[in-house]
């Protein structure tokens, strides 16, 4: 075959195979009397199923204080219900040939299990008794705790990037509970206690505060039945009012300067925007997923190009934006200073307003913004590999108060951004008052 | 083979809590049990039918392939006999030569390479370890998309640029890997106890070399190095993906033409137990937790004594339900998260327990664990436990076929230790073990008293494990009633 040989005949050659390629898979939504909204989505390429149960809390939702409960209560509730021993849960699912998960986020708590398909209806027997009889006890707090403070030091005080992440979450958002550590501060967990807990469990986990999704080798009609039977009894509750957690549009110029344990300087920029849900208009925050995708997704983006390849300035490098945040949220960008050419963080954050302010002057070429919007149609299609991941987009979305319709809308959405839509984003979003920069320098004890 | 939990390699989401521990207070003494249970647990999982096909190429290149259906997809990765281990003389010299090949081919620079797997939406990745460097592709399996995608990848791996400047820049690179994995605190299968463990091996060396031995390595090394271990006999393929058999057989015909041509690079001998320097090395290091690598020589994948091992390292660190996690976490509170693995290196890899801890209780958790593991020697499994992790990996010949990404994952593993072509061939090996096989293939290749140790953080006074394990009578799920 001819090797094509200019950057526009393969973007040519490629443009109409993507809209051909994308799979629209089925998916069906039910919702029981009590309140519990039923996702199912049919992918019969194995014997397998993935089941995730979604709850609307998360630590965005834990008051001052109490940093950590939504964390805790998910390490607690496998610690004994009705019909499930402490950490029985995990023996019984094992020999069932399951993979059982759990994870916390600002927004969430998921429970999740992978497995062959004749074991799903013991999972949402589990999940169903989790929800209505966990017992909470002292005794297993007491020592839950201490497995969850290890946690902590492991994963956020000797991991220096999460560190300062969480770091400058706590000036990025300065009026809402997104700036709260999700793991809890060690303050917070120092005074935790069971009682906390109780509270917070017959607060928030009722069957119409969560979203069972389930992707996999079932039918909608078995999934309701076998739903039916477990949390079909399960009474619906009164829920605490929630609002979206908003922030100033334009709170100042915030900076935090850590010195972690780290030996090399790394420097985050987040800047304060809406997301899907709280954009004024939804074409805003899929513009904004498209600018964050041309400035640092992946090798093909513009930091990653000028700053790795090009200027030896970073080792590592990505932006993230937190479009599917059920309230306001951040467009970050994250680097790793390369240690031989050793920039100073100064020289770096004029060098990273320059690319900034070349996007706020220049509209991106057609061709830059159609390379980047198929990235990320082609990543949408990878994604449906894994029953996990179509599990969990589908969850994060509901629970985010979106709906899950709106994976199936992402690929006209996307297509509707123009290069001036990016202009002008840029030019509205990265603005200094919208801006918090932390900063990691190497720590004052120094290893050899 | 992956048991890895996939917990532990998520950042901030969290892992749950833990099995077993007898419940407070007498009420909690019986549950009422799960009523599905009984309708299912006589069932067994339905194994994977998927078919792995296996060729060679004239070239020499062997090639494994599934063919799946239902997604667009294609997955491939080219693996070669060219890592760290191969470097001889000059530490670095196979990382460098792998990083080179990101930096643009004869004709095309870098910008050029990148621009033209972006505009096809293509995913490309590599990675280097002591055995292997590879490349992996994933793509759409549209002709129009994979054709120029995998003409791409074929050019990027046979022809490297080995300009002045790319050489100049991967050095740079190199070398700023090479000071990161110094120090970085939670490298789970840390570097700092390879020279120990394998004194007079080519594993000790490390990964990135050193900053003098990349100063040294020149152009006419690295090009060397490539024409021998990124040649058409070096190289596996492995295919998977929405294409059919004669499609996937043109592919690799393709990839493999494209490379060098020259036959597999000799095997270099392997580590021997005895050369190990056993004894506990402590590094000292301004962190909050203490690390702790546990380690000691392990018989090769393809070892008939394998599979016992392995079940052995699940039931001693294989997840929650595992000894270490019950003892370590649920009966004193002291760590996350603690596991051990059987590491399947080319020329026989550690098993390796690994784990945090707060610094006070260093001496005591090794203490601990190397009595657990005197324990193991001693009494091997408990039935119990043995027909757990049978029963669990019936589920993984299940769960293995359910994506492409794992599949791709288990063709790697079966090309480059020969295995047979089945995606459950090991959990089926697995279901004929007897706890005395197992005990026997442990006092086979393990001492009780043969550890390397290493230990990462600060050095405090030391203190007695807390007993954090929750009292009261042990729980237990009452029978359906009968009827």
């Amino acid at each position: 075959m001819k090797r094509p040989s200019s950057r526009r005949a393969l973007g040519l050659l490629f443009l109409p195979v993507i809209a051909l390629a994308t799979p629209s898979p089925s998916t069906h939504e039910r919702m029981l009397a009590n309140g519990l909204k039923i996702i199912v989505r049919e992918d019969h390429r194995a014997p397998v199923v993935a089941a995730q149960l979604w709850y609307k809390v998360g630590s965005s939702h834990e008051p001052p204080g109490e940093s950590g409960l939504s964390h805790a209560l998910e390490h607690l509730l496998f610690q004994g219900s009705s019909k499930v021993c402490p950490g029985q849960a995990f023996e019984v699912m094992e020999r069932l040939g399951a993979r059982i998960n759990a994870f916390t986020n600002h927004d969430s708590t998921t429970y999740e299990y992978l497995m062959p398909r004749h074991a799903l209806g013991v999972a949402l027997e589990i999940m169903a008794d989790q929800m209505s009889t966990a017992r909470l006890s002292p005794a297993a707090f007491r020592r839950e705790i201490e497995v969850i403070k290890n946690e902590r030091l492991q994963n956020v005080d000797d991991t220096p990037g999460t560190l300062l992440d969480e770091k400058m979450r706590s000036i990025a958002f300065t009026t809402s509970g997104y700036r709260t550590s999700t793991i809890g501060w060690l303050h917070d967990l120092q005074r935790m206690n069971a009682l906390q807990l109780q509270r917070w469990y017959a607060r928030w986990y009722a069957p119409n505060n969560a979203t069972l999704v389930v992707v996999g080798d079932v039918t909608p009609g078995e999934v309701e039945a076998l739903a039916r039977r477990y949390f079909a009894d399960l009474p619906g509750r009164t829920l605490p009012e929630t609002k979206p957690p908003l922030e100033l549009n334009e709170p100042g110029e915030r900076r935090i300067m850590v010195q972690t344990r780290n030996e090399f300087p790394s420097l985050i920029m987040a800047f304060n925007v809406p997301s899907l849900v709280t954009a004024a208009d939804p074409h805003t925050a899929h513009t904004l997923r498209l600018l964050n995708e041309l400035l640092g997704v992946d090798s093909g983006s513009r930091i990653f190009r000028e700053l790795k390849f090009h200027e030896e300035l970073v080792t590592r490098a990505h932006s993230r934006y937190e479009a599917f945040n059920r309230g306001d949220a951040l467009l970050k960008i994250v680097v790793d200073l390369d240690t031989q050419k050793n920039p100073s963080l100064d020289d770096l954050q004029v060098r990273l307003w320059q690319l900034l302010d070349e996007l706020k002057r220049t509209p991106v070429s057609a061709q830059e913004l159609e390379r980047a919007r198929t990235r990320m149609m082609a990543r949408r299609v990878f994604a449906l590999d894994s029953l996990e991941n179509q599990a969990q987009k589908l969850g994060g979305l509901e629970s985010a108060g979106l709906s899950w319709t709106l994976e199936e809308q992402e690929e006209a959405h996307l297509k509707a951004v123009t290069p001036l839509d990016i202009q002008h984003a840029a030019q509205t979003y990265f603005t200094r008052e919208r801006l918090s920069v932390a900063l990691a320098s190497p720590g004052k004890i120094r290893h050899e | 083979m992956n048991k890895a939990n996939p917990v532990l390699s998520r950042v901030l989401p969290a892992l749950l809590a833990s099995l077993s521990i007898p419940a407070a207070g007498s009420d909690l003494s019986s549950v009422n049990p799960l009523q599905s249970l009984s309708e299912v647990q006589h069932l067994a999982p339905t194994p994977t039918t998927r078919v792995i096909r296996g060729w060679k190429t004239l070239n020499g290149t062997k090639v494994l392939f599934v063919e799946t259906h239902g997604l667009p997809l294609l997955d491939v990765a080219v693996s070669f006999a060219a890592g760290s281990r191969y470097d001889g003389e000059q530490p670095g010299l196979a990382a460098m030569a792998l990083s080179l090949l990101n930096e643009g081919s004869e004709g095309k620079d870098v910008d050029t390479i990148l621009t033209a797997f972006d505009s096809l939406g293509v995913k490309i990745g590599n990675g280097i370890d002591r055995d292997h460097g590879f490349f992996t592709l994933r793509s759409l399996s549209d002709e129009a998309v994979r054709t120029p995608a995998l003409q791409l990848l074929s050019e990027v791996l046979s022809k490297p640029s080995f300009t002045s400047d790319a050489i100049r820049r991967v050095k740079s690179e190199i070398i700023d890997r090479q000071m990161r994995e110094d120090v970085a605190f939670e490298t789970w299968v840390s570097h700092r106890f390879a020279p120990p463990l394998y004194p007079r091996h080519p594993y000790a060396q490390p990964l990135y070399g050193t900053r003098e031995s990349i100063g040294e390595i020149t152009a006419e090394q690295l090009r060397g190095f490539h024409s021998k271990a990124y040649s058409a006999g070096n190289a596996i393929i492995l295919l998977v993906g929405d294409l059919s058999r004669e499609q996937a057989q043109n592919i690799s015909v393709k990839i493999s033409d494209a490379l060098p041509k020259g036959p597999a690079l000799p095997p270099t001998a392997s580590a021997r137990r005895e050369d190990s320097v056993v004894g506990t090395l402590h590094i000292e290091r301004p962190t909050t937790l203490i690390h702790l690598d546990f380690a000691q020589i392990a018989p090769p994948r393809n070892h008939p004594d394998y599979v016992a091992l392995y079940v052995a390292s699940m039931i001693f660190g294989g997840g929650f339900d595992s000894r270490l996690m019950k003892v370590l976490r649920e009966q004193h509170g002291v760590t996350y998260s603690a596991e051990a693995q059987l590491k399947n290196w080319q020329a026989r890899g550690p098993f390796h327990i690994n784990l945090s801890t707060p610094p006070e209780y260093r001496e005591a958790v090794i203490r601990r664990v190397k009595g657990m593991f005197e324990q193991l020697l001693k009494d091997g499994p408990t039935e119990q436990e043995l027909q757990n992790i049978k029963l669990s990996l019936r589920g993984d010949m299940a769960l293995n076929g359910a994506s492409n990404a794992d599949m791709l994952q288990a063709l790697l593993v079966i090309a480059r230790h020969d295995l047979p072509l089945s995606l459950t061939d090991y959990a089926e090996q697995a279901q004929q073990l007897t706890r005395e096989r197992v005990k026997a293939a442990l006092n086979a290749h393990f001492d009780a008293d043969s550890w390397v140790v290493t230990s990462t953080g600060p050095s405090v006074p030391q203190q007695a494990l807390p007993d954090l394990q929750v009292q009261g009578p042990s729980c237990r799920s009452r029978p359906l009633p009968s009827g």
